[in-house]
């Protein structure tokens, strides 16, 4: 008795491929920097509609990692002289070890007193693709929120 | 490239690299005759070598005359003998060969301890890759007193929506439609039984976290093992490695 075999023809399934994780084909790139840079591109929306609300604010954009945080993309909202908390409009992604699940979120934040001024519920997806998908609605939930921002920076109870 | 014709292309490959490390395990119906009833893995396991499968399919096999394993083409089956460590939680079940169990041949090899991933790492974000025997097609030949059966290398995502009977801890599910399949050789559709995959090895093909141009066969791992089909959520149900370090050798089916 002997044995033999021959292939069958199976089409795999695409389902759920979404989730696979494999790098380059990304609409955001394979890398931090390009996912920072759609999170800025986002959030700079913000700018003519505080401006058109507060002539004199000033503006700053950075980004940071660290304690715990894969990436901390942010833009600053600053009214100048007038002795109030300057306002950080910011997206957080954090990652498990193995750098396969991540939480994303979003704040606007005063960036000395710390009060949250308005927050993005926490979203905790696998894979790259949604990492960048989640991270664009965030940033997309607080660019479309310049009256937080605003309120925020006229608030005379929010001096630093 | 789309992710979409990245997996189209990697399944070929993984079937020729996986090939040579999977078997059928027959089941004997009389010296002549055999009854494929369900694949398993060749491996190295604690520096031995060993089949992986299911616990069933071992199970099932000795309901017979006992069972056997292809040692390659043209050759005489291996008749199995001795204890078999059997896992009564997950359903698998480790064969450690005797001693006078053929040498491998080029294209019988023994999966590298070393690949086969006890946890449940990366599941969820790559690709798994399912290859084994259906039983619908393996068949008895007279001529070559041996049972043909034709591989099946097939690849999905795993199911992450909750099924409606609830996974345990060590399962994992695999998305799984059988329509479409084809038989190269009569290029027409057969309708695939993924009963004989039982046993089959899962595979993850090593993509997640790394982009096409790094990937190659060479860094899929072997994940977890076919053990259920269910046919109403289209899902194949496997138990994850991570079984296999919790197995007692207690647990012993003789014959």
């Amino acid at each position: 008795m002997s044995a033999t075999a021959l292939f069958y023809d199976a089409p795999p399934r695409t389902y759920g491929l979404d989730r696979l994780d494999m790098r380059g084909d990304n609409e955001t790139g394979n890398d931090w920097s390009d996912l920072r840079d759609m999170v800025q591109g986002e959030l700079a929306r913000l700018d003519i509609p505080v401006r058109a609300g507060l002539r004199s604010v000033e503006t700053q954009t950075g980004w940071n990692r660290g304690g715990g945080a894969n990436l901390f993309a942010y833009r600053t909202y600053d009214a100048p002289n007038s002795g109030i908390d300057p306002v950080v409009v910011g997206v957080t992604i954090l990652s498990d070890p193995a750098g396969e699940s991540y939480v994303i979120r979003g704040d606007i934040a005063g960036e000395t007193i710390g009060d949250i001024v308005f927050e993005v519920p926490a979203k905790a997806v696998v894979g790259w693709d949604q990492v960048a998908r989640a991270a664009r609605d965030v940033s997309q939930d607080l660019a479309a929120r310049p009256n937080h921002v605003l309120d925020a920076l006229r608030d005379s109870s929010r001096k630093a | 490239m789309t992710k979409e014709q990245f997996i189209l292309d990697s399944i070929k490959p993984m079937a020729q690299y996986t090939f040579a490390f999977i078997t059928s395990v027959v089941g004997i119906i009389d010296q002549h005759q055999g009854r494929h009833v369900g694949s398993g893995l060749r491996a190295i396991w604690k520096g031995r070598r060993v089949v992986m499968t299911a616990r069933h399919v071992i199970e099932e096999a000795v309901k017979t005359r006992g069972f056997a394993l292809a040692t390659g083409y043209g050759k005489s089956p291996y008749v199995a003998h001795g204890p078999i460590d059997c896992d009564l939680v997950g359903d698998l079940a480790i064969y450690y060969l005797p001693d006078d169990f053929p040498d491998s041949a080029p294209e019988k090899q023994f999966w590298p301890e070393d690949r086969i991933q006890c946890s449940t790492e990366r599941l969820t974000t790559d690709f798994l890759f399912v290859h084994g025997f259906p039983r619908v097609r393996s068949r008895f030949l007279h001529r070559v007193t041996g049972v043909a059966s034709r591989s099946l290398p097939y690849g999905a995502m795993q199911r992450t929506e909750p099924l409606k009977q609830a996974l345990e801890a060590h399962q994992f599910a695999i998305e799984f439609d059988p329509s479409g399949m084809r038989n190269i050789e009569r290029d027409q559709e057969d309708f695939i039984d993924p009963d004989g995959l039982s046993g089959s090895p899962v595979w993850r093909i090593g993509i997640s976290g790394k982009s096409r141009a790094e990937w190659s066969p060479a860094l899929s791992l072997v994940v977890g093992f076919v053990t259920q089909w269910r046919q109403d959520e289209r899902v194949l149900i496997a138990t994850s490695a991570a079984r296999l370090s919790e197995m007692k050798a207690s647990h012993q089916l003789l014959f």
